[in-house]
């Protein structure tokens, strides 16, 4: 977020010409910085965003010398893929499953490493411990899930074997596949969800809360009227990354369960894939991808919209 | 004196034009890019084909590339950037028609190591004209059995059709409580076996050899004509290993070594793998067999699929000292001595026509394997002739039939509907 003091206002608002020379090298070498940014950022993303856009409308196998203009029949023909739509709401439940339960669980996570108290485990250790899967690739944690999930030896049926149970075909099972999938990448990503949180919390001013138990205030009132109110940015922040992250997700239900059963784990990253370097189809592989890039954006843009007016009110 | 000028003159002439020639011997040092090294030759690589090769070129070192990964991702990858390793691996279809179209990878028809291949294997990898591959073997697909597992159900020999094999994974389940069969589903090729075994094997006295590719090219076979497939891909789908959908080739070897699974269907090129991860499980190699598939009808003979393995091809690059070096490499590479390495390493059938019997080193079970081939009536497998997209949404469809999530019947259909869904077949 960029946080304008008054001086950088008035400085926006003065036309050129009336600057000093000290304003004007200020100027100058504020630009100056954003050179080595905004050329990565043209290169590697605003470029190559271009290209995808234009190939959409093209056929081309990637080799060919020539490409043939196709208009929007590469996006017409999306739906005529098998299992497109299963693709495509798979890809939403999996996005919102892993936002709400990311979001809530590490919610709670952050309140509970933030109590102090005597006889409490080390905060600083917890802190690390919830951080650590953060710390290992999507095709790390992909792979130890797998193996964890396996149904004649994972550590999963071993246990639920132990207790007596029956074992769970995690990876082939329509409906608990994809839950298999969400609880793994929700493993994944609730360490930052907790550091995040963990700092919105911190920076509540304790004087809010003596005021609130000075007037009578429960201990759920305060949580309610102070902690979550005040925990707005940080929720807005966690959950737009973690939707965003969610909607690009392509190594970790690819490595767990390779998209299967049927094309109820597939999410389109992973057909985006498929199209664009297994088939070779690079112009409906493209066209799939501008449909997910306009799809993120539409959900960011509510999703802030609503959560902005949130913060605002407070 | 004019003699002795005229001697010294050709003196210095000697002179020069072996300092000359001296001079045209110090070769200027090549890194070559090989895009053709697997994992399970890996060894043989690093071992003995790379340091044999460069102690004779010396000039040439050559680094194996795109290990481990999928090479046609990679090398479209690669095409894309405009990088193509001088000497890949190729593969019917798909990008590589494409790079033949496009001229970036050549014709092999010059080369002398194209005379030592079969006809029929050169006609598979000849597209528009252009030999565009040498094969590294002929891939079948087999039957994998674990005898101590089968004598613990009652069986002291393998089945020997469809109705004795479905007992006999019956009979697996029930007296030893393990796992009768598996697959590597993950794997699209792989998967395809239990599936066009069982289909060729009903469909084979009815089409006949050559009736089923063509339909298959054209997307016109129909499948639903044979009943009698989605009847057996219901016999076999209960008795496939749970996870088997999820599997890779080494999972299956994983499987295998633990002895928790009687038998499995994969590729010749897991031979030695498997076997030795039978002869891991039961102590001895003699259990380990492998069989051509027997999903006969009894008194029926045995119909097999069969292609030719990935090929090896190159191409063209701008410096005449790397093409020099990739000419090189390649004409070596398929010196008998040299392919000995690849061949032995991955136990498959041998392809190379002027290798010797002493050169050919092939593990017991699959010197029968191959002895049997002989006797079946060999169909091209179909997985080479539909595209990837094809291949990836059959591969779906069967995963689902061996995870339980679906019946033959409705894989028939789904299969069937992709056959025919034009211009997706090549």
């Amino acid at each position: 977020m960029v946080v304008m003091n008054n001086s950088t206002k008035r400085l926006a608002r003065e036309p050129a010409a009336n600057r000093t020379p000290f304003q004007r090298r200020r100027s100058v070498t504020g630009v100056l910085f954003l050179v080595p940014t905004m050329l990565l950022v043209g290169v590697f993303i605003v470029w190559p965003l271009i290209d995808v856009i234009i190939l959409s409308f093209y056929d081309w196998n990637g080799v060919s010398t020539t490409m043939s203009f196709v208009g929007l029949e590469n996006f017409r023909s999306l739906t005529d893929l098998p299992g497109f739509w299963e693709m495509a709401s798979g890809t939403v439940v999996y996005a919102a499953g892993v936002t709400a339960l990311t979001v809530v669980i590490s919610f709670f996570v952050a309140l509970g490493l933030d109590k102090k108290g005597k006889g409490r485990i080390n905060r600083s250790f917890l802190r690390a411990m919830w951080f650590l899967p953060c710390l290992l690739s999507m095709m790390v944690v992909g792979i130890l899930w797998r193996i964890m999930y396996n149904y004649n030896t994972g550590v999963i049926n071993n246990l639920l074997a132990a207790a007596g149970a029956k074992p769970v075909n995690w990876l082939e099972t329509y409906g608990v596949t994809r839950w298999a999938i969400i609880v793994a990448s929700v493993w994944a990503q609730l360490g930052m969800c907790v550091v995040i949180f963990l700092a919105g919390l911190q920076s509540i001013p304790t004087e809010l809360y003596e005021a609130a138990k000075i007037d009578g205030a429960s201990g759920l009132q305060r949580f309610t009227n102070i902690t979550f109110t005040m925990m707005a940015p940080s929720i807005t922040i966690n959950v737009l990354t973690t939707s965003i992250t969610a909607f690009k997700m392509y190594e970790l239900p690819l490595t767990v369960s390779n998209g299967l059963p049927g094309y109820h784990t597939r999410l389109l990253t992973q057909k985006i894939h498929d199209l664009g370097f297994k088939a070779i189809d690079l112009g409906r592989g493209s066209a799939l991808s501008v449909v997910l890039i306009v799809v993120i954006t539409v959900i960011s843009i509510v999703q802030l919209t609503y959560l902005r007016r949130r913060e605002d009110i407070y | 004196m004019t003699m002795r000028r005229l001697l010294a003159v050709c003196c210095m002439l000697a002179l020069l034009a072996s300092f000359g020639l001296g001079l045209a011997e110090e070769k200027k040092p090549v890194t070559l890019q090989v895009s053709i090294v697997e994992t399970d030759w890996l060894d043989a690589w690093e071992d003995g084909m790379k340091p044999a090769f460069e102690a004779e070129y010396p000039w040439i070192t050559l680094e194996a590339v795109s290990l481990g990964e999928e090479k046609r991702i990679f090398h479209a990858t690669r095409a894309a950037a405009n990088d193509l390793p001088p000497v890949l691996q190729t593969d019917v279809g798909g990008i590589y028609y494409e790079l033949i179209d496009a001229g970036r990878i050549l014709d092999l028809s010059g080369y002398e190591a194209a005379a030592s291949i079969p006809q029929s294997y050169k006609d598979a990898y000849t597209y528009n004209g252009v030999l565009f591959g040498l094969t590294q073997g002929a891939a079948f697909d087999a039957l994998y059995l674990n005898m101590a597992i089968l004598k613990e159900a009652g069986w002291e020999a393998a089945p020997a059709n469809w109705d004795e094999f479905i007992q006999c994974c019956k009979d697996v389940m029930e007296k030893t409580g393990k796992a009768a069969v598996t697959v590597a589903g993950a794997k699209s090729t792989t998967i395809w076996m239990p599936f066009e075994t069982i289909l060729l094997n009903v469909a084979g006295e009815t089409l006949g050899a050559g009736v089923y590719e063509e339909q298959i090219r054209k997307g016109t076979l129909d499948v639903s004509a044979f009943p009698a497939v989605a009847e057996r891909l219901d016999q076999l789908a209960p008795y496939m290993m749970t996870g088997s959908s999820q599997n890779t080739e080494d999972d299956v070897t994983a499987v295998m070594a633990e002895g928790t699974c009687a038998m499995a269907i994969a590729g010749n090129w897991t031979a030695n793998n498997i076997t030795n991860a039978i002869a891991t499980a039961t102590g001895d190699i003699a259990n380990a067999l492998m069989i051509v598939p027997p999903f006969n009808d009894p008194g029926k003979k045995v119909w097999l699929a069969a292609t030719p393995e990935s090929a090896i091809g190159v191409s063209k690059v701008d410096d005449p000292g790397l093409a020099e070096a990739r000419d090189i490499f390649f004409e070596w590479l398929y010196r008998p001595e040299n392919f000995k390495w690849i061949q032995n390493a991955r136990g498959t059938l041998p392809v190379l026509a002027n290798m010797t019997a002493d050169q050919v080193v092939l593990p017991d079970a699959v010197k029968v394997f191959s002895a049997a081939t002989q006797d079946a009536t060999t169909f091209s497998m179909s997985f080479n002739n539909v595209t990837e997209t094809v291949n990836l949404d059959i591969q779906t469809a069967l995963a689902d039939l061996f995870s339980g999530n679906a019946t033959g019947a409705q894989t028939v259909e789904r299969i069937q509907a992709l056959y025919s869904a034009d211009p997706l077949i090549k």
